[in-house]
């Protein structure tokens, strides 16, 4: 997995122990939220990544072999070390008048 | 577009009606003329009139009616948005304020249409919603105060601080309403600020692209990591006030420049500085750093204490670190890190094991297993032997052994065994031309005994050693599992007749009687040429027992079914194949010719589709090829295409390249769905030219690709797989329609003063001298002419003529010989050692020498 893929996993919103069922499950969950004529490219997103996770043997291989050991530091470890500041409305409305 | 085309009448009397203001009733006639016409002109004349309407409707300030339809327009023809946009200038400048436009909205009997156009107004510009929350216009409780009030407060809420979910449920923003793209707004802030970037990104897709809210999209992607869209200014200050990069980050990026440059001093100071940062201001993820640092370091073969010291101390080395290794190691494609790999690999194995991962036999092992068994055996054969000999050496004293791949396949295919495995086995132990296939093939039978494929390689691998009763046996699994594989049609016939030929040879003839009655009852033994081949074989065998009435008898048959000559061929292949030669004397082609005309090419075809079939020894004296070839312009419109294929083959494998390009060219003149092979044949002829030769390749690849010729796609990348210096070359399916064309051009052989094709277009290769001498292009004193004086042919002291009695052919090999020993630096007397010394029985050489 690269450091611009997104985790099948995570896309599923389900856990790396997911069973058969449990995957195909949280596959049409998310299609009926993002359904191919309202979020296509979301849609994409999902099918891709049931369609890594479907074969079990494929789940295993990317279970095992996906982590990116070259990945960015700062892209690894910037969930937590880069906290999210609450501005106020300002500069979130700055931006929708700067047309 | 309809090709009727715009009645200049009707025309002409729209723009009547615009130029008397008239614009209501131009724009109906506009649109019912666009509606039956379709045609650009019309919809120019539609998007006039809608102008000319827009404009009537601005000068009376109706600047809500005249929005809409701008937008309307805007969207129905995206090429007229340009000139509009001259017209949404006065809009704007005419547009009043914001109860001007919600002020209708209070009209019950308000016509829908109208009510749309200032609901999308609403949608693209309120980027206010204090002030629509606040709008005299409309009264306190009307529904679009109200949702703007809550949606108000939510955003204040959301962009301030921490808030439930459940806050953010807004129900009273229906999703048609005109305020929808703002309640995905609030809840795409809520969910950023709370983590949930999933539920950040579907609310963000949820925003209608149109909207006002939708200009915050960009920014908000970027800040989630998912775009690197260039952002506005204020966009950029929102970004940077929100995720203000702590110390730590800084760290991290400076950690992260200094391995994109890769140098060793900057790398250890930007790891003291992280892991420093790390300790401080996150401990948790001290370790995770410390092994990633260890891992790019280790990549990157730095000195490993001089990198712990760096990190205060080394990393911990788990199943976690030992994976990450695996994979960095992979990464490099170094071949010394992949063996390194195939190492970390099975200690992460062990490792997870231990630690409770997964279990030693399951398929994470067998996953495993193959990933380092595909990782050894990209290894080129060279390293694998020298690794498996220094692993020999030093098992008597440590007991370690080399990852050997057939070993790890094996391994991993009893683990698991499956099919994609086996296949990667069986695809490996053929690349590596390693003894390995049949045992591969013997394992996956036995894990899997109704899979084919092993089946065919066992099969295979039994005939190849005339093994002929177990090939039998594997042929009977096969033909149980599928009696209508492809691949195994006509096998019985050939293996028995392979048999047979094995008996006549070992004088067994009652077995071979039995085994000729066993061909005669199969059911597919009547078909094409099989008959010939009976009786063929049946005079063999008469022949052998002695009994000459049998044998004419027979024979006389056989030549009633195909000509005295290819009689004589077949006899020829049928008895060198069982090592009688000397009951089938070939009689020279003149000789035949003068009985039977100009048949040669035909009973030699004939004859080489059949030796083809039955893998029958077919190797023609030189001067039946001769023969063939000068015949061939004559016959070659009476040959089929099979026969023109084989009778290429055999060309070829006589090394005579003008008579395989006639026969490409004949080939090629049939077109339809061969044209691939007779373009392959074709490059196959003209090796010597290596671009040319590799372009036909490639041209036939791609074109058998096309017709789903799968063997053939096979045959020809298999060519010109040890071409490296062509690798980056590839043709498409239109340029390989080109040299398809430029070679049925191309009747003619390439001669000196000729002219071939030129593929420089195609082909784009280093034009250095040692590249260009390694491509066979330059370096050859005698590539431009044989007879000169040139300076190594003096050097070498050849003979001024060649025997009047030396054959043509001997006289060609033997000058290739002497391109080689000129390439070589060879003396005369090293070349008449090389020559002649060791081939000759001591007598006869000296004989010969001193003649």
């Amino acid at each position: 997995m690269t450091a611009n893929d997104v985790d099948p996993f995570e896309i599923l919103g389900i856990s790396l122990d997911a069973s058969d069922d449990e995957i195909r499950a949280a596959y049409l969950a998310r299609v009926r939220e993002c359904p191919p004529d309202r979020s296509p490219d979301q849609f994409e997103k999902i099918r891709n990544a049931y369609e890594k996770l479907r074969d079990p043997r494929a789940r295993i291989r990317h279970r095992l072999f996906s982590v990116d050991p070259v990945a960015p530091f700062s892209t690894v470890f910037a969930e937590t070390s880069a906290p999210r500041r609450f501005v106020g409305p300002g500069p979130w409305l700055n931006v929708l008048k700067a047309k | 577009l309809n090709a009727a085309g715009l009645d200049p009448t009707t025309e002409a009397s729209i723009r009547e009606l615009i130029a008397s203001g008239d614009h209501r009733a131009a724009l109906e006639r506009a649109k019912t003329a666009h509606k039956s016409c379709g045609t650009a002109a019309s919809e120019t004349l539609l998007v006039d009139a809608y102008a000319e309407r827009i404009r009537s409707l601005l000068q009376r300030n109706l600047t809500v009616e005249a929005n809409s339809l701008i937008d309307l327009v805007r969207q129905r023809y995206p090429s007229a948005r340009r000139r509009l946009d001259g017209l949404i200038a006065p809009v704007a400048e005419r547009r009043t304020s914001l109860n001007d436009v919600v002020r209708p909205l209070n009209d019950p009997d308000l016509a829908v249409e109208r009510r749309a156009g200032i609901e999308q107004t609403i949608k693209q510009e309120i980027d206010d919603l204090a002030a629509l929350a606040r709008c005299d216009a409309l009264a306190c409780d009307h529904p679009l105060r109200t949702a703007a009030a809550a949606l108000e407060a939510a955003f204040v809420a959301v962009s301030s601080g921490p808030v439930a979910k459940e806050a953010l449920a807004l129900p009273e923003i229906s999703h048609r309403s005109a305020l929808a793209p703002w309640k995905s707004l609030v809840r795409a802030i809520g969910s950023f600020y709370s983590g949930d970037e999933e539920a950040c990104r579907r609310h963000l897709a949820a925003i209608d692209a149109e909207s006002a809210p939708a200009r915050l999209v960009p920014a908000v992607q970027t800040m989630l990591g998912d775009s690197v869209a260039t952002l506005t200014s204020a966009a950029a200050v929102l970004q940077d006030q929100i995720i203000r990069p702590s110390t730590f980050t800084s760290a991290l990026r400076t950690l992260d420049q200094a391995f994109a440059a890769g140098k060793r001093g900057p790398i250890l100071k930007a790891i003291r500085a992280a892991v420093q940062e790390c300790k401080g201001s996150s401990p948790l993820q001290l370790e995770a750093l410390k092994q990633r640092i260890s891992v790019r370091c280790a990549m990157l073969e730095l000195d490993v204490p001089k990198v712990a010291a760096a990190m205060r101390g080394s990393s911990l080395h788990d199943a976690t670190f030992l994976r990450l290794l695996a994979r960095g190691f992979e990464e490099t494609r170094d071949p010394e890190h992949v063996i390194l790999a195939c190492k970390v690999w099975e200690d992460f194995r062990r490792a997870a094991v231990q630690e409770g991962w997964f279990a030693g036999n399951g398929p994470e092992s067998a996953a495993l297993g193959l990933r380092i068994a595909n990782l050894a055996g990209e290894l080129p054969t060279h390293i694998l032997d020298e690794l498996r000999s220094m692993a020999m050496a030093r098992q008597s004293t440590s007991g370690e052994m080399f990852p050997d791949p057939d070993e790890l396949y094996c391994r991993a295919c009893v683990l698991d065994p499956h099919r994609e495995a086996f296949a990667q086995w069986m695809e490996w132990a053929s690349r590596s031309h390693s003894s390995g296939v049949e045992r591969a093939a013997s394992v996956w039978h036995q894990a899997r005994p109704r899979d084919t494929e092993p089946l065919l390689r066992l099969l295979q691998a039994a005939e190849a050693r005339a093994a002929l009763p177990t090939a039998l046996g594997f042929l009977a699994k096969l033909e149980q599992i599928d009696p209508e594989l492809a691949a195994i049609r006509g096998t019985r016939f050939r293996l028995l007749a392979g048999a047979l030929l094995r008996h006549i040879k070992d004088k067994k003839t009652a077995l071979a009687e039995s085994d000729l009655v066993a061909i005669g009852a199969l059911a597919d033994a009547q078909q094409g040429d099989r008959p010939a081949f009976g009786l063929a074989a049946r005079v063999l065998l008469a022949a052998v027992r002695d009994r000459p009435d049998e044998a004419a008898n027979a024979r006389v048959e056989l030549e009633q079914l195909l000509g005295p000559t290819a009689t004589a061929l077949l006899f020829f292949a049928v008895a060198t194949t069982s090592k009688q030669r000397a009951l089938a004397r070939l009689p020279p082609p003149s000789r035949q010719l003068e009985r039977e005309g100009h048949c040669v090419p035909e009973a030699v075809a004939r004859v080489s589709v059949l030796s083809g079939e039955l893998k029958l020894k077919f190797e023609l004296p030189w001067s039946w090829i001769r023969e063939a070839a000068d015949q061939f312009p004559r016959a070659c419109h009476r040959l089929e295409v099979d026969a023109l294929s084989a009778l290429g083959d055999l060309a070829l494998a006589s090394h005579h390249d003008p008579f395989a390009y006639a026969i490409s060219a004949a080939g090629l003149e049939r077109g339809g769905t061969s044209e691939a092979r007779f373009l392959l044949l074709r490059g196959r002829s003209v090796a010597n030219d290596l671009t040319r030769f590799v372009v036909c390749a490639k041209a036939a690849t791609e074109l058998a690709r096309h017709v789903h010729d799968i063997g053939l796609v096979e045959q020809s990348v298999e060519l010109i797989r040890e071409l490296s210096e062509f690798e980056t070359v590839s043709v498409t399916l239109a340029q390989a329609r080109d040299v398809l064309a430029r070679e049925k051009a191309a009747r003619e052989p390439p001669s000196r003063n000729g002219r071939s094709p030129d593929y420089r277009d195609l082909v784009v290769l280093c034009q250095c001298a040692n590249c260009r001498r390694a491509r066979g292009e330059i370096g050859d004193p005698f590539d431009d002419n044989l007879d000169t004086d040139d300076d190594d042919l003096e050097d070498l002291d050849l003979p001024a003529e060649l025997p009047p009695d030396m054959p043509l052919e001997v006289a060609a090999l033997l000058m290739e010989e002497v391109k080689k020993a000129v390439r070589r630096g060879e003396s005369f007397e090293q070349f008449k050692a090389r020559m002649f010394e060791g081939m000759l029985p001591r007598k006869r050489r000296k004989r010969r020498l001193r003649a």
